[in-house]
């Protein structure tokens, strides 16, 4: 159902996803132009991208320009390479047999990419942002590979075409909610957006974007956006039956799908608080591992059954 | 034919971001600074920040690594459950539950609170 | 943009000033008539792009001036610290680096015991006086090992202000509120409050139901209680209690009835021994959860 597409689909690939972080972040900042009594505010993205592009870039005293900046490109290219085995529709950049895995891998460089920028600008809050996200990672990282493992797992597949063949009766997020909830946890962590944007948080005025300005800041951003936009795509073929769907083409559900799963996650940071990572930690490992754990062996106990 | 799809997506990426740099530095307003004082609300630092950063997660690292390593067995272990059968469910969720244990032990003990 | 509102130091906008990359327009408003030209003369300085030249070679100059004032400062809060820690020798340029002149003039971070017994790297990191969402005027140097407070002490500085009088309780609360939730990163609630406020003091009488909506929405948000819950645990109250009292007292005060004020003195007194042993992120909520009148500490001297 799913085959990979010619080799130009990989330089459209990016141009996707741009186009959806950019659609994300008109729907946010409307969002928060509505909160704020004003008017839609939905061209504000775009006043900032060009607003980021004139602003003066700085650097500040003995910085290590390398690893700051490093970081920026690692993330862009991190964030990109995870939709590599995204299905749009019918067709995906590349069906690797381990799919999930490369997914997984490629989202992970997140990790080295957030703590480089806040380490890398010689800054006490960069650098109390960037551990926090590694803290982050931890108690996000492992529930994030339960749900991706508990989705092969129903196809006995790591491979994504597999994974979407396999809910063709019955979506996985009908008899998987809670990966699919846990899931969208992750991307949001690992997005470091909405309640867990605490690596970029408002008291430590910015964290890792603190000392970034101009063109650094606006690629850091869009990394970051892309990230997002890359875990609610990837959750369609994970949960959502891929580009299954009565009427429309193939690939027209697959956009949304997306934009809803990316919808519903820029809409839930105005509905919550930022979690304390303690506080975080604690749930993490306390009950989203363990209901994890119990979706796990329910899914493969129906494996066995069948 | 996947490492070409890789690269052209790398390359992708790179051009991109090659471009949004060479437009910011022609419509840029200013040429960069180097040497800025970080922010600290209007503070000068006292030191620099890069420093021995005491992370007082540590112990909770080591519990990942436990769990991580056991995530690389699971990922085939996925591949093969109703080939080999329930054995294969058995010992995988037997040794999952081992290492939770450990984990409630380490909870109990004030791994995952820091302040 | 930099807006000024009074004086929050000179040497410390100045130093933030330059920090602020092009463009850039600072507007600083001494009365309450000023306000609207001269904000709309920083405005059409910023979008004016042959006024956001940048001036003559800032680095060389601001280098200078920072470096004397990473000076005085890093000895105000030595003396400070001397007492609890060891830390000797932190004063002295490339203490690790074996006489190395380091970039800037700045040294090395040095270590110190921490609660553990441990000896490891400290950051001197002052929060205050230009902080989003923090009481005018109010310096706290903490010392970080990691994103735990080692220590904290606080510096008051700046004119007498006395706005928020008894009469304005309500509008006083309100402000509290969203000051605190915007640390809690509650952006959407935190505009809200910030919104009412605005409105209860410009006289608005028909905010009630918008009020209500609010004061439900906060009061319900599990997150957020289970966030400041157990934080700055103070008079018998932790943050989540304080919040509820705070929508509490704005709730009975909406009408405008003249509310209590509290005693900043009092809480500055406690703020170090609470903030000490916090995480970061709990200090900053510990101090927007007493959100210290600072004007009145100030005032009285």
């Amino acid at each position: 159902m799913v085959e990979a597409g010619p080799w130009w689909s990989g330089v459209l690939l990016p141009l996707i996803l741009v186009a959806f972080a950019l659609a994300a972040a008109m729907m946010d900042s409307s969002l928060a132009a509505r909160d704020a009594g004003g008017r839609a505010g939905w061209w504000e993205p775009l006043r900032s991208v060009g607003g980021l592009l004139v602003q003066q870039r700085r650097r500040t005293l003995a910085a290590d320009v390398l690893l700051w900046r490093g970081g920026i490109w690692a993330l862009l290219a991190g964030g990109v390479l995870a939709s590599l085995v995204t299905p749009f529709g019918r067709w995906s950049v590349a069906d690797l047999s381990i799919g999930v895995v490369w997914f997984n891998a490629a989202e992970v460089v997140a990790w080295a990419a957030v703590w480089l920028v806040g380490w890398g600008a010689n800054s006490a809050y960069g650098l109390v942002g960037g551990f926090r996200f590694v803290a982050q990672g931890l108690a996000y990282e492992l529930p994030h590979m339960f749900a991706l493992i508990t989705a092969a797992l129903g196809a006995e597949s790591l491979r994504v075409s597999d994974i979407v063949a396999a809910q063709e009766s019955l979506w996985f997020v009908v008899w998987m909610p809670a990966a699919f909830a846990v899931y969208l946890i992750s991307i949001l962590s690992m997005a470091f957006w909405g309640p867990f944007d605490q690596p970029a948080g408002r008291d430590i005025t910015g964290g890792v974007l603190a000392e970034l300005s101009g063109v650094d800041r606006l690629l850091f951003s869009a990394g970051r956006w892309i990230l997002l936009v890359s875990g609610a795509a990837f959750a369609v073929p994970l949960f959502l039956g891929g580009g299954a769907g009565p009427v429309l083409p193939e690939w027209l559900w697959s956009v949304l799908k997306t934009a809803a799963v990316l919808a519903f996650l820029v809409w839930v940071r105005r509905r919550l608080p930022t979690v304390r990572l303690e506080r975080y930690e604690e749930i993490a490992w306390m009950v989203l591992i363990p209901v994890m754990l119990v979706q796990a062996l329910m899914v493969a106990v129906v494996l066995l059954v069948r | 034919m996947n490492v070409v799809a890789v690269l052209v997506v790398l390359g992708a990426v790179v051009v991109l971001a090659a471009t949004a740099y060479a437009v910011a530095w022609l419509v840029r307003l200013a040429p960069a600074v180097t040497d800025r004082m970080p922010f600290l609300s209007g503070h000068a630092p006292a030191e620099h920040a890069v420093s021995r950063y005491h992370v007082r997660w540590y112990t909770l690292t080591m519990i990942f690594l436990a769990f991580d390593m056991e995530m690389v067995f699971m990922y085939p272990w996925t591949l093969v459950v109703s080939e080999v059968g329930t054995p294969a469910v058995v010992e995988m969720f037997l040794f999952l539950a081992v290492l939770f244990v450990g984990v409630w032990y380490a909870r109990r003990e004030g791994a995952l609170r820091w302040s | 943009m930099l807006v000024l509102a009074g004086s929050p130091g000179e040497t410390y906008v100045d130093v933030v000033w330059r920090q602020i990359p092009v463009p850039r327009a600072r507007a600083e408003i001494d009365t309450v008539a000023d306000t609207r030209p001269v904000l709309a003369g920083a405005l059409a300085q910023l979008q004016d792009p042959f006024r956001q030249q940048p001036e003559r070679s800032p680095v060389a100059e601001s280098q200078h001036g920072n470096g004397h004032n990473s000076h005085d400062h890093s000895h105000d809060t030595h003396d400070h610290d001397m007492g609890e820690h060891d830390m000797g020798g932190h004063g002295m340029h490339g203490h690790h680096m074996g006489g190395m002149q380091m970039p800037g003039g700045i040294v090395m971070a040095d270590r110190a015991q921490d609660r553990d017994g441990l000896k490891l790297d400290v950051l001197h990191v002052p929060l205050g006086p230009i902080l989003a969402d923090w009481p005018a005027g109010l310096v706290v140097h903490t010392t970080l090992q990691g994103d735990v407070v080692q220590n904290a002490s606080v510096e008051m500085f700046g004119k007498p202000g006395g706005y928020w009088t008894a009469d304005r309780a309500c509008a006083r609360r309100l402000d509290s509120c969203g000051r605190l939730l915007a640390v809690a990163g509650w952006e959407s609630a935190a505009m809200q409050a910030r919104r009412l406020r605005d409105e209860v003091l410009s006289g608005r009488t028909d905010v009630r139901p918008a009020f209500d909506r609010w004061a439900r929405r906060v009061r319900r948000s599990r997150v957020l209680h289970w966030s400041l819950t157990g934080l700055g645990e103070w008079e018998q109250a932790d943050a989540a209690a304080r919040l509820v009292r705070w929508i509490d007292q704005a709730d009975t005060t909406l009408e405008g009835a003249a509310g209590e004020v509290d005693d900043a003195r009092a809480i500055l007194d406690a703020l170090p021994g609470l903030m000490r042993g916090c995480e970061l992120a709990g200090a900053r909520l510990l101090l927007a959860s007493l959100d210290p009148d600072t004007d009145q500490v100030i005032g009285r001297g």
